[in-house]
């Protein structure tokens, strides 16, 4: 897949699954913009790829503020000087039920995981339109096709996710902009290694906690994820839009019982 | 390139998407079988894809023939030596509601669309199993995700094989063998111009019309088809098993109306209301 010439931005961008994607879009030639809130990490993630002569800058941006997803597309637009694929990849996980959610749990989820996705998109969409067309990738979640327990904030944001992007597919179809989500299982992130510890769990002990369910018996690798998306923002899906790809070794095909034979119940 | 030294089996590759996905497997690397019934089409297949970094061979295969399914994967893998990429394309459409379908159409669009993924899939992945990993890509239609009237027989195998896909890829998952399925909306391949000829529409006619309701305004060419496919069966979805993925410009994604809005159809213009 090729990038050459091709500004992308992705925002969360600083770790993780946003980092290995924005790795993964300069190395197949693109200039990449990446934000996220934590400056400091953004710094020295930004200083990190400059050592390694990737083209990735950085701009810090708390796209739960008033304002920020439009003054983050025009800053993506001002330093790129085009926009061809924005990966909305920033979001948040509060782990709590519905007994247990408070409003500002609730008003956060909704603020950054659909409304600064939503936002972001319009945005972008408005100067894609204006270039000829472009891609738009969402992420959602394997929560936003089945649900979990004490997670509601978070699975209803990822379904809003996934019927969002069908509803602003069909808007920009006829602006040569295609929209697609993406569905990851449990990845292996500082996000979860954080989860891991959390409970008290050995990192081997924890991954292997998690990947009981996974029909692969492991959790994906962030370049998996990265790669997944680098051919959803590419022309090799130029006929793809509105979908969710489902990237989950399995998960989400599997019921609730996993990946045990019925025959063990 | 990315199928460099991988061995692939694309049936029902004599034409339209099976023969894109044919070429453009050999164009990056990949040594290729292609089944069908046409030798002489075979023969173009063959003409047009080699030459370039991989290989085309055809083995006639009739797939409505239950017993035909084991013999073409142990003969393709012995042409091949290996078999890393198994692309179960085959497919066939009757138009027929569901009191003009006949016993024998029933059957056929059964043995070909539903049986032949099945037993197919399942002597390969035996193969990849022992081989330390493979992928199965399986074509569906947007016909298995939604219904259309008159075609009874087809969206039910389709749908079928969306279920197949997810079953079959927890059996193997734990094997490295990846199971997945393609959903293509409308593509410009001789079935699609077959119907219309068969209804008394020119393409020019019969595009036009569809182009009213299509999100995306245009039909696939089998080309777009055929790099889904090539991602699906490539290293690049090493986490992606079970997974049916939409290639359809967005018509299963939009309601019965397509993609004219109201504001088009001229019952309502922008604005806001209590919601249903």
């Amino acid at each position: 897949m090729n990038f050459e010439g091709k500004a992308v931005l992705v925002t969360g961008g600083a770790t993780g699954i946003g980092k290995a994607t924005a790795m993964a879009f300069s190395d197949a030639g693109a200039r990449v913009l990446t934000a996220s809130r934590d400056a400091e990490r953004g710094a020295a993630f930004a200083e990190e790829m400059r050592a390694a002569g990737r083209n990735i800058e950085f701009v810090a941006c708390d796209l739960r503020d008033d304002g920020a997803p439009e003054a983050l597309i025009a800053e993506a637009v001002r330093r790129l000087g085009r926009l061809d694929v924005l990966f909305n990849n920033a979001g948040i996980h509060h782990r709590f039920g519905t007994l247990e959610t408070t409003n500002a749990h609730w008003a956060e989820t909704m603020a950054l995981n659909v409304g600064a996705v939503f936002m972001c998109s319009r945005e972008a969409a408005a100067v894609m339109k204006d270039q000829g067309g472009g891609a738009i990738v969402n992420m959602a979640s394997d929560l936003g096709i089945f649900a979990e327990p004490e997670k509601v904030s978070y699975c209803t944001s990822k379904a809003a996710v996934v019927q969002m992007t069908k509803a602003m597919a069909l808007d920009l179809a006829p602006h040569n902009i295609r929209v697609i989500a993406i569905a990851p299982g449990d990845t292996f992130t500082p996000m979860i290694e954080h989860k891991i510890r959390t409970l008290g769990l050995s990192l081997e002990d924890g991954l292997r906690w998690l990947s009981a369910p996974v029909a692969m018996k492991r959790l994906a690798e962030t370049e998996e994820i990265a790669r997944a998306v680098l051919f959803l923002a590419s022309d090799d899906a130029s006929y793809v839009t509105g979908t969710t790809l489902s990237v989950d070794g399995g998960t989400t095909a599997s019921g609730p019982g996993g990946q045990r034979p019925a025959a063990e119940d | 390139m990315r199928f460099d030294g991988r061995c692939v089996l694309v049936t029902g590759a004599t034409s339209g998407i099976g023969a894109a996905t044919a070429k453009t497997f050999a164009a990056e690397g990949a040594s290729v079988v292609i089944t069908g019934r046409n030798a002489e089409r075979a023969a173009t297949v063959i003409a047009e894809g080699s030459g370039k970094a991989g290989s085309i061979v055809f083995i006639a295969a009739d797939l409505r023939d239950e017993n035909a399914y084991e013999p073409l994967i142990a003969e393709a893998t012995d042409r091949l030596g290996r078999l890393d990429v198994l692309v179960n394309n085959a497919g066939i459409l009757h138009w027929a509601g569901s009191l003009e379908t006949t016993p024998e159409q029933w059957a056929e669009a059964m043995a070909v669309n539903v049986n032949a993924p099945f037993f197919l899939s399942r002597a390969a992945a035996r193969l990849m199993k022992a081989q330390g990993g493979g992928a199965i890509v399986n074509v569906s239609s947007e016909l298995g995700l939604y219904a259309d009237s008159g075609t009874t027989s087809y969206c039910t195998t389709k749908g079928a094989v969306v279920q197949l896909t997810r079953a079959m890829a927890l059996d193997f998952a734990a094997d490295n063998v990846r199971v997945n399925c393609v959903c293509p909306g409308r593509t410009l391949t001789p079935l699609l111009v077959g119907a219309m000829t068969q209804w008394g529409v020119s393409l020019e006619e019969g595009l036009a019309r569809r182009r009213e309701w299509m999100p995306m305004k245009r039909i696939a060419e089998a080309d777009e088809i055929a790099r889904v496919i090539m991602f699906l069966a490539s290293d690049d979805a090493s986490f992606v098993t079970g997974a049916t993925l939409s290639a359809d410009g967005g018509t299963s994604i939009a309601g019965p109306g397509g993609a004219a809005s109201d504001r088009q159809s001229g019952a309502a213009p922008g604005g806001s209301g209590a919601g249903a």
